[in-house]
């Protein structure tokens, strides 16, 4: 046990001694959070627009009025002429360009043309629907025109004021523990395996298992200082709640990190190279976690190809069970299945990563 | 002219002053070794001598040139060998001498030439396609001094060349160090093996960043009045203060 | 000299047991997969209906709904209560709740409401869903005739660049660059740190060789790679997507060309700051997701927070993603892009600098 004790200390000294690591590893939940709670939106606002107004008359003057006093748009120039709208365009200066037809006040049935860059097709849905509005609800206000209809009334549920926080806060968890306990526990080992260490370490009377959890320790607790770091910054500077029970999230977090060590477990019995071990962990772990996780991007919209690969990514388990958990306050019973499956990648990858570990070393 | 010239050569990092205030010369053609317990300064002392740090003060020129003034033209003349292996493990053996030769100027003819010649003197012609990784210590060991002194300096720079090689393969090794040496070549060698020590012209002992003793082994010996150069070094080496 | 350690750096990667597979492997996968993932279209979001009218309006609206395609019905409750126990189990986003007297209240007082609760958990798609679902229901309302402006007035808009709203022809110039990025960032930025680590460098150093020359002999070969890597994914882009770009190659590969510089510079600056290729790579990957997030690749630039906008304007990420949007969908030409062609020479200088002033020979 003393052995072990010291092994684990030079572990700790391996990392804290790198005073650059320890502060990327600790500032980077705080980075993703800051970037993802502030920047990282598909909200509408501020779009630059241009008007090709041909008519001038009161009408248009109006809308464009109403157009540039939205929270939406920002005027950024008034054209003159088609060629001068598409030169626009083309330099990327403005993504919607209005254009009036000529006597608008006085042609009954004039039509409003709204032009959309639609390289990013839903922004230009959005900036269609949203200028179709302005100029409809200044029609309204002219013509003062009554309708009949169904309403649909809508309730956001868990989440009223559709904050992303709600959606990528599991997921950086679920990225920052796959990127510590994962990535930098392979890299570690490797290298000890690059510069022959590590055979000096397996000669010693302590048993390789030993040598590996040494390894892993001070990884897990740091990837539980910065799930620490997570929670407390986005409960205080982005107001998401913690519904469900404290302890639970933690168990489950410590449970995901052991899945992940042991990825990273098996990840450096495969790579002879700390080049190898980072390519492998970022290509295959970093990657489709950021992409199949539902972390970014839903998962629902993907082919069933990918849908059922995303079965395989430990992340996505983590990130259901930590949002039913965190969000939704359900109980233990709800994530049996979750944690149920977390558990049996956790005791595939052990029972793997022992057996390639005997062969290797 | 000499090879070395060092007056009052010191480096500092902090407060903690690695070589302190040491002096001395090197003739065309000798062998000259450097001899330190470990941590003694022997290696910063090396590296600022080979243009690879920035004295703190002192005087120091090798081949003629200046340290801090003309450590390129000082490259350009001198050959190292550290003590980490340091030739290519990803790149054949020919390859290593390719890449060493031609960076050091040499023209194809040369090249080709010297490479044949090299590989026939260590014995390494069945090797000339085998990648470095795969030789054994000892013959890298001995690839890696061919290749240091590939290009003729007029001095050459060995870092513990024979850290953890057999005695027998350590033998050969000092053959090469004799061949090169009798061509004109000045070898500077640090060593913390004693029998090697032996067969330097002059040695050098630094204690704590220091030079405590310069002269040939057997007047060292006389002078500390023992039969072989491990006791001289143990009288110097007690002295020391600072470990590893 | 320079042709000797060119020699070097193309043997050593091609006998890299990964580094040529990757080279491939990265960009078909990437291309493949990203475009299909990165996929904001909704489709298939699953509904939970409570009809509690049953009546014919009732049913009209719920065709009309399931037949739009954005939706798939997990189940029809009695009860709102069993819906909700639905979307507490994910199996459903989103619920569709009719009131009874429905259809009398339409007929007697013009106006019905309906319910729409989503699962907002995940802001955008519960947004995009609920939205999808009002935009149906005034469709509905629409082709009913219940909806009458009274005049021939409207909006017409036409979607240019993009008629077909293809979300992946959106991405996929994106991740060419992203692909480029990680390339020239990433690898390169363990090259010289690996050198360190083996002892190698010090042979280096002691020879004659000039450092700029050293970077030189560093940055070729990714600059090669890129180019490949390019051209791979470009007719990638071809094959799959059917993608050619509206303007000229000659743009896109001389904007490559000095991205590529400034990348590989970045990596190489990464890699001599370093002492171990763990922290190059972590150091290199803490950028680059910042680089990537804030590029405007994932999201749109507009949409951020003014602080995040000016951050943006020192990523040259952010450049070469409008400069291939540009050029692969608009057709842009080099004169539009000479702003952006002086921005990214300024960080191809900015970053080779940096890499020959932190590489040193001297300790």
């Amino acid at each position: 046990m003393k052995q072990f004790i010291s092994f684990v200390r030079k572990e700790f000294y391996h990392i804290f001694r790198d005073a650059r690591t320890t502060m990327i590893l600790l500032l980077m939940p705080v980075i993703l959070i800051i970037l993802f709670g502030y920047a990282i939106t598909t909200e509408i606002k501020r779009v630059p627009i241009a008007i090709f107004d041909q008519s001038r008359d009161e009408l248009t003057l109006k809308m464009t009025d109403r157009l540039k006093a939205s929270e939406y748009f920002e005027l950024y120039t008034i054209v003159d002429s088609y060629k001068d709208a598409q030169a626009l365009f083309r330099q990327g200066k403005v993504h919607v360009i209005v254009v009036f037809p000529p006597q608008y006040a006085s042609t009954p049935d004039a039509q409003v043309q709204v032009l959309a860059d639609a390289t990013d097709p839903n922004e230009a849905t959005q900036l269609i629907a949203y200028c179709s509005a302005i100029i409809a609800e200044q029609l309204r206000g002219e013509l003062a025109v009554e309708s009949k209809a169904v309403t649909p009334v809508t309730t956001l549920l868990y989440n009223p004021q559709m904050k992303g926080a709600y959606n990528f806060v599991p997921g950086v968890m679920g990225l920052i523990l796959i990127l510590i306990c994962a990535m930098m526990t392979s890299i570690g080992i490797v290298k000890e395996k690059e510069m022959g260490t590590m055979e000096v370490l397996l000669v010693s009377p302590l048993k390789p298992i030993y040598i590996i959890l040494a390894k892993a320790i001070p990884y897990l607790l740091l990837s539980m200082v910065n799930i620490a770091t997570i929670l407390l910054l986005s409960y205080f500077l982005l107001d998401v709640p913690i519904k469900g029970s404290l302890l639970l999230l933690v168990s489950v977090s410590v449970l995901y990190a052991i899945v992940s060590l042991c990825l990273g477990l098996l990840i450096s019995t495969v790579a002879d190279t700390q080049q190898a071990a980072m390519l492998i962990s970022g290509i295959a772990l970093m990657l489709p976690i950021m992409l199949l996780s539902g972390m970014m991007f839903p998962i629902e919209n993907m082919p069933d190809i990918l849908q059922w690969f995303s079965h395989i990514v430990p992340a996505k388990w983590y990130i259901i069970a930590v949002k039913d958990v965190m969000i939704k306050g359900l109980p233990a019973v709800s994530i049996l299945k979750e944690v149920g499956i977390l558990s049996l990648m956790a005791v595939v990858l052990v029972f793997l990563s022992v057996k390639r570990f005997k062969i290797r070393l | 002219m000499k090879a070395i010239e060092v007056k009052q050569l010191t480096k500092r990092f902090g407060t903690f002053t690695a070589v302190d205030h040491i002096s001395f010369e090197v003739e065309p053609g000798e062998i000259f070794g450097f001899l330190g317990a470990n941590g003694a300064g022997k290696t910063t002392a090396m590296r600022m001598l080979c243009g690879l740090s920035i004295p703190t003060s002192g005087e120091a020129r090798v081949a003629g040139f200046d340290v801090y003034r003309e450590s390129e033209s000082i490259k350009r003349n001198i050959g190292y060998m550290s003590q980490k292996f340091s030739l290519y493990g990803d790149l054949k053996v020919w390859e290593n001498i390719r890449l060493f030769g031609g960076i050091y100027g040499l023209s194809k003819q040369q090249l080709s030439r010297k490479t044949d010649e090299l590989l026939d003197i260590l014995g390494l012609e069945k090797e000339r396609n085998t990648l470095v990784d795969s030789l054994p210590l000892g013959w890298k060991q001995k690839l890696s001094f061919s290749v240091a002194i590939i290009h003729e300096p007029k001095i050459v720079f060995l870092d513990e060349p024979t850290g953890g090689v057999d005695p027998v393969t350590r033998r050969q090794f000092w053959e090469l160090i004799y061949e090169a040496a009798a061509r004109g070549i000045t070898v500077f060698v640090t060593t913390h093996y004693m029998d090697e020590a032996e067969y330097c012209n002059r040695v050098s002992i630094m204690v704590d960043g220091k030079i405590e003793a310069l002269d040939s082994p057997s007047a060292l010996k006389r002078d500390f009045k023992t039969t072989n150069m491990n006791q001289v070094f143990h009288a110097l080496a007690r002295k020391a203060t600072r470990g590893e | 000299m320079l042709r000797y350690l060119l020699e070097k750096e193309f043997k050593q990667i091609r006998r890299d047991r990964f580094m040529p597979k990757i080279i491939f492997i990265i960009p078909i996968m990437q291309l493949i997969i990203l475009p299909f993932a990165a996929n904001f279209e909704m489709r298939n979001i699953n509904l939970s209906i409570v009809d509690n009218d049953h009546s014919i309006t009732s049913t009209q609206l719920v065709d009309k709904v399931l037949s739009s395609g954005y939706f798939r019905l997990t189940d029809r409750s009695e009860r709102y209560d069993e819906a909700l126990t639905s979307v507490e189990s994910n199996e459903s986003d989103i619920i569709l709740e009719i009131p009874s007297d429905f259809e009398r209240d339409l007929g007697k007082e013009g106006t019905a409401d309906v319910m729409i609760a989503a699962n907002a958990v995940n802001g955008t798609k519960g947004g995009l869903g609920s939205s999808y679902l009002s935009s149906i229901i005034q469709d509905f309302n629409r082709e009913k005739g219940f909806t009458s402006v009274g005049s021939g007035r409207g909006v017409t808009s036409i979607n240019l660049f993009n008629p077909h709203l293809n979300y992946k022809i959106y991405m996929v110039p994106g991740i060419m660059v992203f692909l480029l990025t990680i390339i020239g960032g990433s690898i390169s930025a363990l090259n010289i740190v690996s050198e360190k680590e083996k002892g190698t460098i010090e042979q280096i150093n002691v020879s004659p060789v000039p450092k700029s020359l050293f970077l030189l002999s560093k940055l070729i070969p990714f600059w090669v790679i890129g180019f490949v890597l390019l051209t791979v994914a470009i007719l990638v882009a071809w094959l799959i997507y059917g993608l050619v770009p509206e303007g000229s190659f000659g743009v896109i590969y001389l904007f490559a060309a000095v991205y590529l510089i400034a990348f590989t510079g970045f990596g190489l600056a990464i890699s001599s700051f370093s002492s171990t290729q763990q922290q190059a790579m972590l150091t290199a990957f803490f950028f680059l997701i910042i680089f990537a997030l804030l590029s405007g690749l994932f999201t749109p630039i507009s949409s951020m927070p003014e602080w995040a906008q000016k951050i943006t304007l020192a990523n040259p990420v952010r450049y070469f993603v409008e400069v291939m949007r540009m050029v692969y969908l608009k057709g842009s030409s080099f004169a539009d892009l000479q702003g952006h062609f002086v921005i990214v020479c300024l960080f191809a200088i900015f970053f080779n600098l940096l890499a020959v002033i932190s590489y040193r020979k001297k300790g």
